[in-house]
């Protein structure tokens, strides 16, 4: 399912964006990414949806919202962390060259 | 950082002196959410920080992170870390977060960045003395500085760049959850619900309108007053003063003082109520949080008119004055948007425009003088939407549909510094690059019209009646233009001279060139209406409805007067200044002789 008609109050998990590559990147960088927990806040008077990223607070149209595929959760749990779905990311440590 | 209205888009650069070390230059970057840039603001801050390499790129950057939206600029700063510039991180809005529950653990945020970490109270002048000793230490430090590094084991399906954001929030979130706690669960703020109301179906829009109907009234009717009252003395004690100690002076000296130089000096100032109500309001509404949300209600409307959801600001604003619109052109965060819309502003029918229409209009129309008003206000926002589309097909045809996704800071009161500072800086850039021209066009105007010619040739300077001047003549030359309008007449080709200048000044030369007493009311205009009558019967060759239908469209197209073309010239530089009045022109005039060859045929 997408984010888009999701009423105010939703907790969703992000599975897959879809839209093209520099919206994607763009939607990355803000927080968008595979995995991330979102929270609808409300809905604009025009269209578009207010959602809580953490604790930024992201407008999106009703076609960026139709491109975030999702699955609902309960409740996004204490610090909004989220977990990699299927992937392999090795984080190394600050380090001095 | 963020890229909502207000940050900074331009450099500024300076030299400090940490704790009473040795001087460091300083440059402040635009801000931005990522190295990946979107904008020539942005591009800049990538630049510097990594296309120069370890030789060209700053000594030491500041990051300033958001405690209350850590997550976001941890992001930035994993790809400031990974670029191994050395780093300080300066933590603000803390007492926000502490205010949300929220604490960030400072001590543990530095030994997981590896890089120094001073909370700062800007507003408060608080933590900046810690802050200088950490740069000082930093800068003597001559051990490399640390350089973050991320695996990524991307896969196939993705560019490396997604796969690297991803990354980057991987880490992020590791991070966080060392450093950061939060009392009670991430439940709605109180910006939250406010917006819940603020943005919603029902309190949306009204509360809009009711913000831009406040904006509006503003800049129209309290600026009303203070522009009267600073005109009047300019024109009348300042004036008379100048007239009197230059009393032994020639004439042409006093006129050229009195009438040129104080004269423009006089118009510029009757701006500045307007634009310092203007800016207090830009601030207000950005600072509290308001414009980013007014963005997202009238997005999906704007979007229609394929314009930029900011775009509404400017262009309510525009049809008080044009020369304030394009000031608040700065709410828009992208350059070429600023460009676009900066182009069709002048096709906003500002005030100065609407006391022509209602003269002309009530002259020739009587009794449906007021639907003649209403529709150029019509075709005034057809112009703007169909400019607008015309644009973007031509010249700015990468700005179609971009999707919004627009961060909304929390809401919060406005400050008094904040808001001051930044009505002075953008007040002292308008009166930098807009008092050279209005007061060089209006003295111009009057040289051009104080000298004689022809048959008034005897007359001495500054005597001579307008038709006999060097701008009568100009204008008499300019006139056949007008021809296929039906407008070939020098005294409306003079109105439009002075219109170029200023749109308050056309019905003062239209009364002027026909030795008529400016009317008191453009409602009963008496003789000057009887000869307006005369005029435009003779050009058109007896067809006037059209001819002065043509007229008004012309006057509504074309380039609305000095001040905004020093507006522009400020925001969008002399090359698309330049087009832009060329664009204007031309459509004038094509619209104007459509309407007049179109209309003759009925009337």
């Amino acid at each position: 399912m997408t984010l888009r008609g999701c009423a105010p109050g939703t907790h969703a998990r992000i599975r897959r964006i879809t839209t093209d590559a520099p919206d994607r990147l763009r939607l990355a960088e803000l927080g968008f990414v595979r995995g991330a927990l979102v929270r609808v806040v409300g809905r604009g008077a025009t269209g578009g949806l207010l959602l809580a990223l953490g604790d930024a607070r992201v407008a999106v149209d009703d076609e960026t919202a139709q491109a975030l595929q999702i699955e609902r959760i309960e409740r996004i749990e204490e610090h909004g962390h989220h977990r990699q779905s299927g992937r392999h990311v090795q984080v190394a440590a600050v380090s001095r060259d | 950082m963020g890229n909502w209205p207000g940050k900074t888009v331009r450099v500024a650069r300076g030299t400090w002196r940490p704790g009473h070390g040795a001087p460091v230059g300083l440059v402040d970057l635009p801000g931005t959410y990522s190295l990946v840039p979107r904008s020539p603001d942005e591009e800049l801050t990538r630049e510097l920080l990594t296309d120069r390499g370890a030789e060209g790129r700053p000594d030491l950057v500041v990051v300033t992170v958001d405690a209350a939206n850590l997550a976001r600029n941890l992001y930035l700063l994993a790809e400031v870390l990974g670029t191994g510039v050395r780093c300080v991180v300066a933590l603000t809005m803390t007492d926000v977060a502490r205010a949300r529950g929220i604490r960030v653990d400072e001590a543990a945020l530095a030994r997981e960045l590896k890089v120094p970490v001073v909370p700062v109270v800007p507003r408060r002048r608080q933590g900046l003395d810690e802050l200088a000793d950490a740069v000082r230490e930093q800068l003597l430090d001559d051990r490399p500085p640390c350089r973050l590094h991320l695996d990524v084991a991307g896969d196939e399906e993705d560019d490396p760049g997604l796969a690297a954001a991803e990354a980057r929030y991987a880490w992020v979130h590791e991070v966080l959850a060392v450093v950061r706690t939060q009392r009670s669960g991430a439940g709605p703020t109180v910006s939250d619900r406010v917006d819940r109301v603020l943005t919603s179906r029902w309190f949306g829009i009204p509360v809009f309108l009711a913000a831009m109907w406040g904006v509006f009234t503003a800049t129209t009717t309290l600026a009303k007053p203070l522009q009267d009252g600073l005109g009047g003395f300019v024109g009348g004690p300042v004036a008379d003063a100048a007239s009197g100690a230059l009393s032994g002076a020639p004439v042409w000296l006093r006129g050229l003082v009195v009438d040129g130089l104080i004269g423009g000096v006089g118009q510029l100032l009757t701006f500045v109520p307007l634009m310092v109500i203007m800016f207090v309001l830009l601030a207000l509404l950005e600072d509290s949080g308001y414009m980013a949300r007014a963005a997202f209600v009238v997005d999906r409307l704007m979007r229609r008119l394929g314009l930029p959801g900011r775009a509404f600001l400017p262009i309510i604003v525009g049809f008080g004055c044009n020369v304030p619109a394009l000031a608040g052109l700065r709410i828009l965060g992208n350059r070429r948007q600023r460009l676009l819309v900066g182009m069709i502003i002048p096709y906003v029918s500002c005030s100065a425009r609407l006391t022509v229409y209602v003269l002309f209009a009530s002259v020739f129309f009587g009794s449906t003088a007021g639907t003649v008003v209403f529709a150029m206000y019509l075709l005034s926002v057809l112009l703007v939407v169909g400019i607008g589309m015309l644009l973007r097909r031509t010249l700015f045809r990468e700005l179609r549909g971009e999707a919004l996704v627009l961060e909304l800071p929390p809401y919060r009161l406005p400050t008094l510094r904040v808001v001051g500072t930044q009505t002075w800086q953008k007040l002292a850039g308008f009166l930098r690059t807009a008092a050279g021209v209005i007061v060089a066009t209006v003295t111009a105007v009057w040289l051009l019209s104080a000298i004689p010619l022809g048959a008034a040739s005897g007359t001495s300077f500054g005597e001579a009646p307008v038709e006999h001047s060097v701008f009568g003549a100009m204008s008499r030359a300019a006139a056949p233009a007008f021809a296929p309008a039906g407008f070939d007449d020098w005294h409306t080709a003079a109105a439009l001279g002075t219109g170029f200048v200023a749109k308050e000044a056309v019905v003062a030369t239209v009364a002027q060139t026909y030795s008529a007493d400016e009317p008191d009311s453009p409602d009963h205009a008496g003789e000057l209406g009887t000869r307006l009558h005369e005029t435009f019967a003779r050009s058109s060759g007896g067809h006037p409805l059209p001819a002065v239908l043509a007229f008004l469209v012309f006057l509504l197209a074309y380039t609305p007067c000095m001040a905004t073309l020093a507006a522009q010239w400020q925001e969008m530089g002399g090359r698309l200044t330049l087009l832009s009045t060329g664009i204007q022109l031309t459509i004038a005039w094509l619209l104007a002789v459509a309407v007049f060859q179109i209309g003759r045929l009925w009337w």
